[in-house]
């Protein structure tokens, strides 16, 4: 069976740094092929090959078997080829509607737009697709798996051919990402060939027939069916050594006085009854749905959410800290965003910047002047420690891959000698190695007697690393569990605990946080 | 962050409305002739020109763009038009219609200078706006042109009782301007690059062209400012437009057009406008001395930017 579209020997440079070096690629209709590799290995720049956002320095693109030039993406789209990027790009004030249609709005006779007739292409649209939007609701109100349908609703209209998604799972929950896959399966039962770009390893044998892997721009494994291909295997092949993949986790039982104490803390974002205790040396999963409420908690304890009722009590303090400010200062509490591009680092500024910032107040002189060698000392050390492959500290942040800025946010409170961490999402779109190393400095920090705070929506990651683990529903704590290390058990736990929580909570709707205000 | 945002456009027009409607009836109920029919011709006349100018700012703004070469090309307008009908006998017109393409090739210097080096539109028309100025300087060495033609200076100061000739093409672009940015494709595609650039144009939309033609609208209506100014003035002085970057930011920032882009009002921009030329009007009844003016507009959009920002405190976690 010939390709739908194929790449041949497909090489881009950018500078002297070769980012796609002679990659082959070939997909076929109706078969969903995964695209792996680890963060840099040159997946972006294939996509963009592939999608006439970028142009081969050399190599062809074969569409039906004949060898074809994309200039841009509107040739693309036009030939069938269509692209769900990483980062949303729906107009926000626009309707779920227009979103999809954009440049294809219908008009009346008179020669402005008709938004009931886009109103109804939409429909017919998201109803053959199964997914359940109004088409009339303006983007922003949706959720972010709702804007992710929108978006592949967008480039299902029309003719399409081939549909690649990049990374399409990274902001979404379990339950939200199996939707996703049965659209997906759907989609390839009528005939559309799939690239699908993903980190998450069970992601790619759950719903992938086979899978090209990447490393350092070069193709290592070419369309190989996934059910000859071991997971040990599909990791060596993305890093380049092997990882002990699915490690069981090692939970301690920590005991003492608590580092800081949430009791029956409500905020004004919505959140009631909070108890919730962190002790020294002991990491504290916070697990829940994305939109939960578990992000905004962090901040309340950070003393940039205003605390409506309850206490937050640190050690020989009283709390919260009144600002972020002295948060970090005199509590000495450090915090990883989840969002580290706009909350975790100033991309502007040099690595060595980046990485002293909390601690700058340290190292500096006393008139405030910042010895650059001074922040090189202090920096050196925990950046070494995190494997941080960089030669030049004064490089900018912006020139580290995704995995490498997240080492650089982590390094920053190394640096500045935390009481208690929150990481907020701290392997989001992190390749297998980096993932790997930040798991070992969270451990590392609490065996050195660091409180550990460690929200995320990855079950796995909250299961290897915590003591015990918070399970957060609706901006309430529904349950505490002691961490058994056993996956399959803990799982079910932390998932049955939602599922209590959310069939009491839609019982009883009147006690649901008015979210929607703060929104 | 949409709900703050749809508030953000809805609440400040109305509370917009709200102070128009209480300064008319303050300024009804002061005795100091505000009802005449003369004084609410001024009113209008005043009207017309800022609006033009606010609306050149926000077709720039609707981009997350700025023009400040607005009053510029303003007097570019002025000074084309003046020239041509005394200088050369051109028909007014003709005059006219050459100064306003004079203005939309302006703009659209702005515009491909923008497209092309990828510089932000601040800096781009900060440049322009110096240049064209000191252009108009240099031709006209800094004299006026009084001699314009009778039908001209006659379209300045015509009017049906209150409501000045002037006042009906000012509406007319209100309404299209209106219709285009809410019915028209080209204008949802306005609104989509000001939203999300890179969305837009992976959406397909024609993002350079929607920058050029935004410039482009920008210099046309700001160079029809110019001329009705310099038709109201009864003489095109190379002068106008000096005052102009305040309110042309004012009126649409007043009315809830976001800077940075994808949200405009024309109808929020209209009431600022109406504000501005209100409170203008009220200093003028009351004998205010005119250096005080500038104070008071600066002094109305400072109260009420810093109202709607600690209005929408406690926002950050909005997803």
């Amino acid at each position: 069976m010939s390709a739908v579209l194929a790449g041949r020997g497909l090489t881009r440079s950018f500078g002297a740094f070769r980012a796609l070096d002679a990659a082959d690629i070939e997909l076929q209709a109706g078969r969903i092929h995964a695209l792996m590799g680890e963060n840099g290995a040159g997946k972006s720049t294939l996509i963009k090959l592939l999608g006439g956002i970028y142009q081969p320095d050399a190599g062809k693109i074969l569409i039906d078997g004949h060898p074809s030039l994309l200039p841009s993406p509107k040739v693309a789209a036009r030939t069938g080829i269509r692209i769900v990027h990483q980062e949303r790009h729906l107009i926000p004030d626009f309707s779920v509607a227009e979103n999809i249609l954009l440049n294809e709005m219908p008009l009346t006779r008179s020669g402005l737009i008709d938004f009931s007739a886009a109103n109804r292409i939409a429909e017919k649209l998201l109803d053959r697709l199964g997914i359940g939007i109004a088409p009339h609701r303006d983007v922003a109100t949706l959720s972010a798996a709702q804007q992710q349908q929108v978006e592949i609703a967008r480039v299902l209209h029309g003719t399409s051919r081939v549909v690649i998604l990049d990374e399409p799972t990274a902001s979404l929950t379990p339950v939200e990402a199996d939707q996703l896959f049965t659209l997906l399966r759907k989609l390839a039962a009528a005939g559309v060939a799939i690239l699908f770009v993903s980190h998450k390893i069970d992601e790619v044998y759950a719903l992938c027939e086979m899978a090209t892997v990447l490393r350092d721009g070069r193709v290592v494994e070419r369309a190989r069916p996934l059910s000859e291909f071991p997971v040990d295997d599909l990791v060596k092949a993305m890093v380049g050594r092997s990882i002990e993949a699915g490690r069981r986790a090692s939970p301690r039982h920590v005991a003492g006085p608590p580092l800081v104490e949430l009791a029956g803390v409500a905020t004004e974002l919505g959140h009631k009854g909070i108890d919730l205790a962190v002790r020294p040396g002991e990491i504290h999963g916070l697990y829940g749905l994305v939109g939960s409420g578990r992000t905004e908690l962090a901040h309340a304890v950070l003393g940039d959410v205003k605390v409506t009722a309850g206490s937050i009590v640190f050690a020989e303090r009283d709390g919260p800290p009144e600002s972020v400010t002295e948060a970090v200062r005199h509590f000495r509490i450090g915090h990883v965003s989840e969002d580290r591009k706009r909350e975790g680092l100033a991309l502007d500024q040099p690595i060595r910047a980046n990485a002293c910032a909390a601690a700058w107040r340290r190292i500096a002189s006393r008139w405030g002047w910042v010895e650059r060698q001074n922040e090189e000392d202090a920096v050196a050390g925990p950046l070494r420690e995190l494997d941080l492959t960089t030669s030049d500290l004064s490089l900018a942040a912006a020139t580290l891959s995704g995995g490498n800025q997240q080492k650089v946010s982590v390094a920053k409170w190394l640096v500045a000698d935390p009481r208690l961490m929150i990481f907020d999402e701290p392997t989001i779109g992190v390749d297998v190695a980096a993932k790997e190393t930040l798991h070992r400095h969270i451990r590392k920090l609490a065996e050195d007697g660091c409180g550990v705070l460690l929200i995320s929506s990855d079950l796995a990651e909250v299961i290897t690393l915590s003591d015990r683990i918070s399970i957060m529903s609706n901006f309430r704590i529904v349950g505490l569990l002691e961490n058994s290390g056993d996956y399959a058990d803990m799982s079910v736990r932390a998932m049955r605990a939602i599922q209590a929580a959310t069939a009491w909570s839609s019982a009883s709707w009147s006690h649901q946080p008015h979210r929607e205000e703060h929104s | 962050m949409n709900t703050m945002a749809i508030q953000h456009l809805q609440r400040q027009p109305l509370a917009l409305a709200g102070l128009l409607l209480a300064g008319v009836l303050f300024m009804l109920l002061s005795g100091r002739g505000f009802g005449s029919t003369y004084n609410l011709y001024v009113l209008l006349a005043g009207f017309s020109i800022t609006m033009l100018v606010a609306l050149s700012q926000l077709i720039v703004l609707a981009i997350g763009q700025t023009n400040l070469a607005t009053g510029s090309i303003g007097a570019l307008g002025a000074i084309i038009a003046g020239g041509l009908m005394q200088e050369l006998g051109v028909a007014p017109f003709w005059s006219c219609s050459a100064a306003v393409v004079a203005g939309g090739l302006a703009g659209a210097v702005n515009g491909v200078v923008v497209n092309l080096t990828r510089l932000n539109s601040f800096i781009v028309t900060l440049a322009t706006f110096a240049i064209y100025r000191g252009l108009v300087y240099a031709v006209t060495e800094a004299q006026p042109y009084y001699g314009l033609p009778e039908g001209f200076k006659e379209f300045g100061i015509a009017r049906w009782g209150a409501v000045p000739v002037m006042f009906v093409p000012v509406v007319l672009i209100l309404v299209g301007l209106i219709v285009f940015f809410g019915r028209m494709r080209f204008g949802r595609a306005v609104l989509a690059t000001g939203a999300n650039q890179q969305g837009a144009r992976l959406g397909l939309l024609p993002v350079a062209g929607v920058v050029l033609f935004c410039h482009v609208l920008s210099g046309l209506l700001a160079a029809l400012a110019g001329i009705v100014t310099a038709a109201r003035l009864q003489s095109a002085w190379p002068t106008v437009g000096d005052t102009w970057l305040l309110t042309s930011f004012a009126a649409p920032i007043l009315g809830g057009t976001a800077l940075s882009g994808g949200k405009v009002s024309v109808v929020g921009a209209a009431l600022g406008v109406a504000v501005i030329a209100l409170a203008e009007n009220a200093l003028i009844l009351y004998a205010v001395d005119p250096y005080w003016f500038q104070l008071a507009i600066g002094a109305l959009l400072f109260g009420t930017v810093v109202a709607t920002a600690t209005g929408s405190r406690g926002t950050e976690f909005a997803r």
